[in-house]
Parts: structure tokens; C-alpha cells; sequence
């Protein structure tokens, strides 16, 4: 009797201990954020909490995309270069026609605010298959090829920029009220107001949720994450399946960056450096594994609004600049070391 | 007398033959996958390295409190 209850009081201080292991990062995580509002209560007003799921957005949609090539075991060093040709793209066709500096005098009536999205996709989706191609065909490693990629899209950016009819390189601005409304307003509802991004950010988590679980592209993308030559044995096309998650991924980068143009008003030559950091950081923090065929969307979701979460508290701390680098490199590091350990106890 | 079984030992050498060299050209070119397969590090280990970077992240944001000014 006696040796039973030991065993299960063994167990029981296992499983637990398994659990904190587990879930140690969001256990700090929300242990700094609880500090933060012990030092500062005004950090858990309704709009501060707003702000972060705001501006968590954008960055949430890039690693919704990211994740999927977390989960084959890739990357995408691209990602915010992408999407900084894709927000200077949008802005230059977005802007107000009473602007004398505009890249494109001759549009004098507003465009359809479908055209810069889609060609936004479009440039994505382009990028997404050059990063694809290069993974899948040529057998490149995805750090390479998005690398590559990446000083491409910055390139084409900084020339696209510097092709306005003024000459300079300023920043794309001035935009018309209706994209301003459509990519950055905010829907009412009584006395609060939901930023659309928000919304469009939780309505793309949950088509992509659907994909990841619902669908044959989601199976054959663990499968492949998992054991890329298992999968190939099983008659899973693994070239098929990375193409699409980087096309699938091209497309979110194209919609985050429509989004992104509305949301920070300005576009120039450096939108969207280092977006890349915050959105792998995003996929890692909410539990998608760098060994590939691990990961969750409504994860990927936490780990966004987590990481956000974070980088607004320590504003809001006034925290310098630098020590933010540090803490989120320490962050970015303990997620890993985190996933690391999981995959050596499953071992 | 069912004789199709007599083929396999054979398909299955040369099978082995021909997926070799594939294998060693990912080897070489792919290395997509198994990032932590050459991690050997014990539990303990890697528990104390887990410990240490968040006392040092607890320092980083402690020190960095009101430094912005």
C-alpha cells in the first residue's frame, strides 16, 4: 500500500514537473507580464490591450504563414523584406489623388482597393515560389535561398521607391481615407473599437487552421515535417506539399503587408526589416518546433500576442532599446532551448 | 508452386542501391530536417543552461527598468 502511494506521488510530481517544462516559457512570459502590471496597473487598461492585439496582428499573419515552414522543418529569412516590397507596392497605388508627390500622377481617381491587394499577393506568392522552387527542386537550404531572396525584395524595393517622379527616396504616404478604413479602421461596437486588422488576423487564424487540420495539404505538411522520407515512402508528394506552404506563406506576407501599409501610414526603403525575427520569434514562442512536424495555429496565435505583449511592456517600462534586443534574443534563445529539451525527453 | 517470392532478396539490394545515391546528394545538399538530431547534451545539462538563461533574462529586464531616459 505503502509503496503504491509512492509510486503515484512520484507520478503526480512528474507530471507536473512535465507540465512546467512544457509550458515553462509562457509560465516567464506571463510571470513578466504579471510584474508588469503589478509595477505599472494602467498596463491592463482595455486600450493598451487593444493596442497590443493591434499591433500583433501583422506580425501574427507573417508567422501564420512562417509556421508552416517552421513545421517542414524550414525557414523564410525573406519575410520582411517581402513584405516591404509588397507595403511599397500597395502605398504607392493607395495614395490620395491631392497629393502633388504621389508615385503615380496619372491615377486621378481612386483605384480599386482590390488591385494593390492582389498585386500584393501577387509579389508574395512570386516570392514564395522562387523560396519553394529553391527548398523543394533544387534542394537549397531554406536559410540560403530566403537569404538570398531577401536582398532581392530589398533591392527591387529600394529602386521601386526611388523611381518616383520626384526623384528622392521619401517615404510613400498620404493615403486615401477609404484604404486607410479598409486596412487600418476600426468597427465599433458600443463604446469599444476592434481594429479590422484584429479581426482580419483572427479570420485568416481560423482559415489556416482549417488548412493545418482539416485538409490533405495540412497531413501531407506534418507528414513531411516529421519524416520527409516516411512521408515520401507513404506516396505523399513532398515537392507538391513545400511548394504550397510557401506559396500559401507568399500570399499571407502579400495580405500582412496591405495591412501594414494602412496601420503604419509611411512606407519606405527599411518597412518591414527585421519582421522576419519577430515572426519566427512569434512560431517559437507558441510552440512550433525548429526539428519540423510540430505546431499549432492557435499557438502560433499565443505566441504572437505574447510575444507583442512582451515588446509593449517593456516600452511601457521605458525600457532602452538595447536591453529590449538583449531580452528578446534571451527569449527567442530560451524558446529554443525549451523545444530543444522536449525533443531530447521524447528521445 | 508460388516462386515471386524468390525475386525479392534481389529487387530489394537493388532498390537499396538506388536510393543510396539520392541519399547522398541530400546529405549533402539538402540538410533540411533534423536540426536537433546531433544535439547530445544530458537532460541536466541542459536543464542548468535553461536555469541560467532566465536568471539572465530576469537581470536583463531588471537592469533595463527605467534605463530609457
Amino acid at each position: 500500500m505503502g509503496s503504491n502511494m509512492e509510486k503515484v506521488k512520484q507520478e503526480n510530481r512528474q507530471s507536473a514537473g512535465m507540465f512546467l517544462l512544457n509550458n515553462a516559457l509562457y509560465i516567464i512570459l506571463l510571470l513578466i507580464l504579471a510584474t508588469v502590471v503589478i509595477i505599472r496597473p494602467d498596463f491592463a487598461r482595455l486600450d493598451n490591450i487593444i493596442n497590443i492585439v493591434k499591433q500583433a496582428s501583422t506580425k501574427g499573419i507573417l508567422a501564420l504563414g512562417c509556421a508552416g515552414l517552421i513545421v517542414l522543418a524550414g525557414t523564410d529569412l525573406s519575410i520582411g523584406r517581402v513584405l516591404g516590397l509588397c507595403a511599397a507596392v500597395t502605398a504607392s497605388l493607395v495614395q490620395s489623388a491631392t497629393y502633388v508627390q504621389r508615385m503615380y500622377p496619372q491615377i486621378t481617381e481612386p483605384l480599386n482597393l482590390m488591385i494593390p491587394l492582389l498585386l500584393a499577393i501577387t509579389i508574395g506568392v512570386a516570392f514564395g515560389a522562387i523560396n519553394g522552387f529553391g527548398v523543394a527542386k533544387l534542394h537549397l537550404h531554406a536559410f540560403i535561398i530566403t537569404l538570398g531572396t531577401s536582398l532581392i525584395a530589398w533591392g527591387i524595393n529600394s529602386l521601386y521607391i526611388e523611381s518616383q517622379p520626384s526623384g528622392t527616396a521619401q517615404a510613400l504616404s498620404t493615403f486615401t481615407k477609404d484604404f486607410l478604413n479598409t486596412a487600418a479602421g476600426n468597427w465599433i461596437i458600443g463604446t469599444v473599437r476592434i481594429p479590422k486588422v484584429v479581426l482580419y488576423f483572427l479570420a485568416l487564424a481560423v482559415i489556416m487552421h482549417i488548412i493545418w487540420t482539416r485538409t490533405r495539404l495540412g497531413k501531407n505538411m506534418f507528414a513531411v515535417g516529421g519524416n520527409e522520407e516516411a512521408a515520401a515512402v507513404s506516396g505523399v508528394s513532398v515537392t507538391r506539399t513545400i511548394m504550397y506552404v510557401y506559396l500559401i506563406a507568399g500570399a499571407l506576407y502579400g495580405i500582412a503587408a496591405y495591412l501594414e501599409a494602412g496601420r503604419i501610414q509611411s512606407v519606405g526603403t527599411n518597412t518591414g526589416i527585421n519582421y522576419e525575427l519577430d515572426a519566427i520569434s512569434a512560431c517559437v514562442i507558441g510552440g512550433v518546433s525548429f526539428s519540423g512536424g510540430v505546431g499549432t495555429i492557435p499557438g502560433v496565435v499565443i505566441g504572437a500576442i505574447i510575444l507583442q505583449a512582451i515588446n509593449y511592456s517593456l516600452v511601457f517600462l521605458s525600457v532602452n532599446p538595447y536591453y529590449q534586443y538583449i531580452i528578446r534574443g534571451l527569449i527567442i534563445i530560451i524558446a529554443v532551448a525549451i523545444d530543444v529539451r522536449k525533443y531530447l525527453a521524447k528521445k | 508452386m508460388d516462386n515471386r517470392n524468390d525475386k525479392k532478396p534481389e529487387d530489394k539490394r537493388d532498390g537499396a542501391s538506388q536510393d543510396d545515391k539520392p541519399l547522398l546528394r541530400k546529405d549533402l545538399l539538402a540538410a533540411r530536417g533534423g536540426l536537433y538530431e546531433k544535439i547530445k547534451i544530458p537532460l541536466k545539462t541542459l536543464d542548468k543552461i535553461i536555469y541560467v538563461l532566465v536568471g539572465l533574462l530576469i537581470l536583463a529586464i531588471i537592469l533595463g527598468i527605467g534605463s530609457n531616459r
